[in-house]
């Protein structure tokens, strides 16, 4: 039986929809990720308001769906711009392993709404099931190399490679 | 000069029958001895009732001996009431006692004891083991006495009767206590390793439940149930035999039992035949025989009880019986006070012959001096606070505190003079203020108060401001609903608040507060309160119970809603089930649904119902009373901003100003003064002091919103002279089970209250920040630096680097050994560890 509710107006299943499209849980069996979405938020952040600072020990990870963010780092009295996070960008997926110290502060350049995914319980418990944090741990991995891959060739042909900064980030 | 009393686990079980109990046990041997004599009296009245009443037909002496044998049987059984009654008391409250100084005690115990003991074992032994504790103290003098008297007196009027009969039936007592106790010591020594086996047991189930990570990480599936069978096996074997040689008892204490009326009816039966025994003594003996084997039973079971305890008592006394590390109280002169002087001379902590965590060391940190104790990950940092703290004893070296040592200061001296706060302090179940002032109430009732003057108001606020809990605090206040008795001056200051909220803050924060306007569909809020849009009266209409309410249900059917949100509930529970119905049981889960835990069975059979139907609308149609109501209440308790599964239906969200009109007219004309719609003129008790002020709801989705929010109230408070109101209410928010409604943060800033209330001389502080954000951070820094440089001695072990400029001092660990020390400066400058930690080498 189907439910006239089953519609994609219903933000539960834009979540999902979201996830489905994202390379750390798309290789979820879809069971488990029905459940994890309902435990996904959408936060709205107004110009110049920080998703995270500095210093803080998260454990969450965030896809940007609208607005832009930006990336900085202060040592003493410098701070430094990174990057620029745009749409459909995940960020943050280490602290989704662990509890991970923030190295830069992320704020938002213009009103923006990020989906705040949380750890997984799956990897806080991986004994529960061990296939989805496999899988989970894989697709992290993955990142993670992935990230080093694109740094070399930016070191290759880009003279002043400024992605030796921000593994955490990926 | 009292006698001195021996430890807890060193006392015998015999102690705990007299201590304390002595008068309560001399008036049951005052009541035992009555009890015998009237136990004998209907005996012999039955004697005289059939040979001197009825074979003499004398109805004057029947009714006398009837009322005779009536009052003795009555007075013995209401001795036997108080008897049983005093045996209770004694009992509990001998269990309370024993209970009291052992969880005492084990509150002593050194902490290795507690790392290899799983706080179950603790709980069991303490709660169950103990149990029979009760019966046997209760019983220990009262049951013997009671017995054997009665024994003896039935056997004694047995020879008055009869000697020769007599002698024969009691023959068989002595030849039976030569069996039981033999069978009994088995029985003993079985008990015992099926104690043990028991424990074993329950720990192979323990560890693995604990570790089921590396068993299946291992696959080692086939290798721990071997360990289990092995166990619970022996475990079976050992109970198997247990319960042979338990029933082994039974069957002899029946057989013996039964020889005695078999000689009775033998040997009676032939002299009443020769005319030598009246019928009426042969009934007399019979009954006394008879009654000869309840206090025979009586004496058996409570050897058996006895020699249980016996097993249990030892074997749970054993286990405890270890001695505290560390006098709990200073013996023989006061309690010491510290000026904070540390000087540590080469201090050593070794586990094993050859691992050496601490080696060597050597530090001076002066009074009021601050020192930072930084190191690689396993370098011994932790460690060195812990001895430093009394967490453990150091096996080389010394530490004396004002050039007293560590190791021999008893424990109230370090609680008096140390203030400790660990990475992850514990927070106990209770309120804020309870756990704030844990450490200052622990103190003062060690001193001996008995109604310790606790830290006031000013204090906790001072403290609480210091460490950057208060604004949490005031969150937790402001959360918090007021009950329709509270002052009505505060309801007042909190309306006029609300005015002020709105005129000078209303536009600046309208994208963090859903306001309540009339013809505006709330979406932070459920159903109910969107349609009703104020709040009960009186206490007849409670809001959870509304989808029961005839009249409301009336409403909903005549405004065209009804089908609507049954449809929606309908929708929720489907959606709900079929998302957790595999899922593992997580609260967090249920709060994105309206659904509560609790219920998931009974909605999980209507949604089968419901899945069982062509299409939803049929399965609803075909719904009995019961599970409509059930349905509805869950559509009404849909708020679309937290439960994100279903929509809002559309009639709702567009027609809501006249829906809420509606209604207020269905009130007027159906239920007058039954609600109070939401004006900005009065209070609504049904919701929180924020939302009160705010008159509307918080946008919990917009990054922020709250703090924003109350830092425009908390001006707002403080001119309306109401701030410290709140703040008591947000003290008194009870936290639940280990603090689990705090964040890591709150908890690390409640433990450095506590210890900051306490105004020790010297801290101890291991990673006492590390949740905390930077700017909470730097607050702590501040008060640091401020209020306590030069006024106490601080030694903390760092993690943030960046925080170590604020340090007098600071001390590198690598190993477990001191590799240098000096200022921030100096360290820096020479390039050697400290460097290479804060560039990041390893």
């Amino acid at each position: 039986m189907e439910t006239n509710q089953n519609c994609p107006s219903c933000e539960y299943d834009q979540n999902l929809d979201l996830l489905l499209k994202i390379d750390v849980f798309s290789k979820i069996p879809l069971e488990r990720l029905r459940t994890y979405a309902l435990l996904v938020k959408r936060m709205k952040y107004q110009k110049d308001g920080y998703v995270f600072h500095q210093g803080d020990i998260d454990n969450k990870a965030y896809l940007l769906t609208q607005g832009q963010l930006s990336i900085t780092h202060s040592y003493g009295d410098h701070i430094n711009t990174h990057g620029t996070i745009h749409p459909g960008k995940m960020f943050g997926t280490v602290a989704l392993i662990s509890d991970t110290e923030r190295l830069f502060s992320v704020k938002a350049t213009e009103p923006s709404v990020c989906l705040i995914l949380p750890r997984p319980k799956v990897l806080a418990e991986l004994e529960k099931d061990p296939e989805s944090a496999k899988i989970l741990m894989r697709a992290i991995t993955a990142r993670i190399t992935q990230w080093e891959k694109s740094c070399l060739v930016e070191a290759a042909t880009v003279e002043s490679c400024p992605c030796r900064f921000g593994v955490s980030l990926i | 000069m009292p006698q001195q009393i021996p430890p807890v686990t060193k006392r015998s079980m015999y102690f705990w029958v007299l201590h304390k109990n002595r008068p309560l046990q001399v008036l049951m041997v005052t009541i035992i001895v009555a009890t015998v004599f009237m136990r004998l009296v209907p005996i012999e009245m039955q004697k005289r009732i059939v040979s001197d009443a009825i074979q003499l037909k004398k109805l004057d002496a029947l009714i006398y001996y009837c009322m005779i044998y009536i009052t003795a049987v009555f007075t013995a059984g209401s001795l036997k009431y108080i008897l049983n009654i005093l045996q209770a008391r004694i009992g509990e409250k001998t269990l309370f006692r024993i209970r009291n100084d052992l969880y005492n005690h084990i509150l002593t115990l050194p902490m290795p004891f507690f790392r290899r003991t799983s706080p179950g074992l603790v709980v069991s032994t303490i709660m169950q083991e103990l149990l029979p504790m009760a019966t046997f103290t209760g019983m220990a003098i009262s049951a013997p006495l009671v017995n054997i008297l009665t024994f003896f007196a039935f056997a004694g009027y047995m020879f008055y009767l009869d000697p020769l009969l007599a002698g024969l039936s009691v023959a068989i007592y002595p030849i039976e206590m030569l069996i039981i106790p033999v069978l009994q010591r088995k029985y003993n020594t079985l008990n015992r390793k099926r104690t043990v086996s028991l424990r074993d047991t329950s720990s192979i189930v323990t560890e693995s439940v604990t570790g089921i990570h590396e068993i299946q990480g291992n696959c080692a599936y086939s290798l721990e149930e071997n360990k289990f069978r092995k166990e619970s096996h022996w475990l079976y074997d050992v109970t198997q035999r247990l319960q042979i040689v338990k029933f082994g008892i039974k069957f002899t204490n029946n057989l013996f039992q039964s020889l005695g009326p078999f000689i009775l009816f033998l040997v009676g039966g032939y002299l009443a035949i020769q005319g030598k025994f009246q019928l009426g003594a042969l009934v007399a003996f019979l009954s006394a025989y008879e009654k000869l084997y309840d206090p025979w039973k009586e004496l058996m079971e409570f050897y058996q009880l006895y020699q249980d305890c016996v097993v249990r008592y030892k074997q749970v006394m054993d286990y405890f019986d270890l001695l505290a590390e560390f006098p709990s109280v200073p013996e023989g002169r006061s309690v010491l006070k510290l000026k904070g002087d540390i000087l540590i001379q080469d201090l050593s902590f070794s586990i094993g012959p050859n691992i050496k965590l601490l080696d060597g060391i050597n530090l001076h940190i002066n009074q009021g001096e601050h020192l930072a104790l930084v190191g690689f990950s396993g370098s011994g940092k932790s460690t060195l606070a812990s001895a430093m703290g009394q967490m453990l004893r150091y096996t080389g070296g010394s530490i004396q505190l004002d050039g007293h040592e560590v190791d021999e200061m008893s424990k109230q001296d370090i609680a008096e003079n140390v203030g400790i706060v660990a990475q992850h302090p514990f927070i106990f179940d209770g309120t804020i203020r309870e756990n704030l002032v844990y450490s200052s109430e622990a103190l003062l009732r060690q001193r001996g108060m008995e109604e310790p003057e606790l830290p006031d108001l000013d204090r906790v606020i001072e403290i609480i401001q210091q460490v950057g809990l208060f604004v949490d605090v005031l969150g937790f206040g402001l959360r918090a609903t007021l009950s329709k008795d509270s002052s009505p001056e505060l309801v007042e200051s909190l309306i006029r608040a609300r005015d002020q909220f709105q005129q000078f803050h209303g536009a600046q924060l309208q994208n963090d507060i859903e306001f309540f306007e009339s013809d505006k569909y709330l979406q932070y809020a459920s159903i109910t309160e969107n349609i009703i849009f104020g709040a009960p009266q009186g206490d007849n209409i409670v809001l959870t119970s509304l989808h029961e309410q005839k009249m409301f249900i009336s409403f909903l059917t005549e405004n065209d809603l009804y089908e609507d949100l049954l449809h929606l509930g309908g929708t929720l529970a489907v959606r709900t089930v079929d998302l957790l119905r595999t899922a593992p049981e997580e609260t967090e889960l249920f709060q994105r649904s309206p659904m509560v835990s609790t219920d998931f069975e009974d909605y999980t059979r209507i949604v089968d119902q419901l899945n069982r139907a062509t299409n939803l609308e049929s399965g609803l149609h075909g719904l009995n009373a019961k599970s409509k109501s059930a349905l509805l209440n869950l559509s009404l308790n849909f708020i679309p901003s937290q439960h994100l599964i279903a929509s809002t239906p559309e009639k709702l969200l567009t027609s809501i100003g006249s829906i809420r009109e509606s209604f207020r007219k269905f009130v007027e004309a159906n239920m007058p003064e039954a609600f109070s719609p939401y004006c900005r003129e009065s209070y609504i008790y049904t919701l929180s002091i924020m939302d009160n002020i705010v008159y509307g709801h918080i946008k919990h989705d917009n990054a922020g919103a709250e703090e924003r929010v109350q830092q425009h109230i908390n001006q707002l408070l403080i001119i309306e002279g109401v701030l410290e109101t709140i703040l008591e209410i947000g003290l008194e928010h009870n936290v639940g089970n280990m603090g689990e409604d705090l964040s890591g943060g709150q908890r690390q800033k409640i433990a450095l209250a506590r210890a900051l209330l306490k105004k020790p001389p010297i801290y101890i502080f291991d990673e006492a920040t590390s949740a905390l954000d930077n700017a909470s951070q730097t607050r702590i820094q501040n008060v640091m630096e401020k209020m306590l440089k030069g006024k106490a001695t601080i030694l903390s072990v760092v993690h943030r680097l960046d925080t170590l400029p604020g340090y007098d001092r600071v001390a590198v660990l690598r190993s477990g050994k001191l590799v240098e020390h000096g200022t921030y400066k100096e360290l820096m400058e020479k390039k050697g560890a400290l460097y290479e930690l804060v560039h990041g080498g390893s």
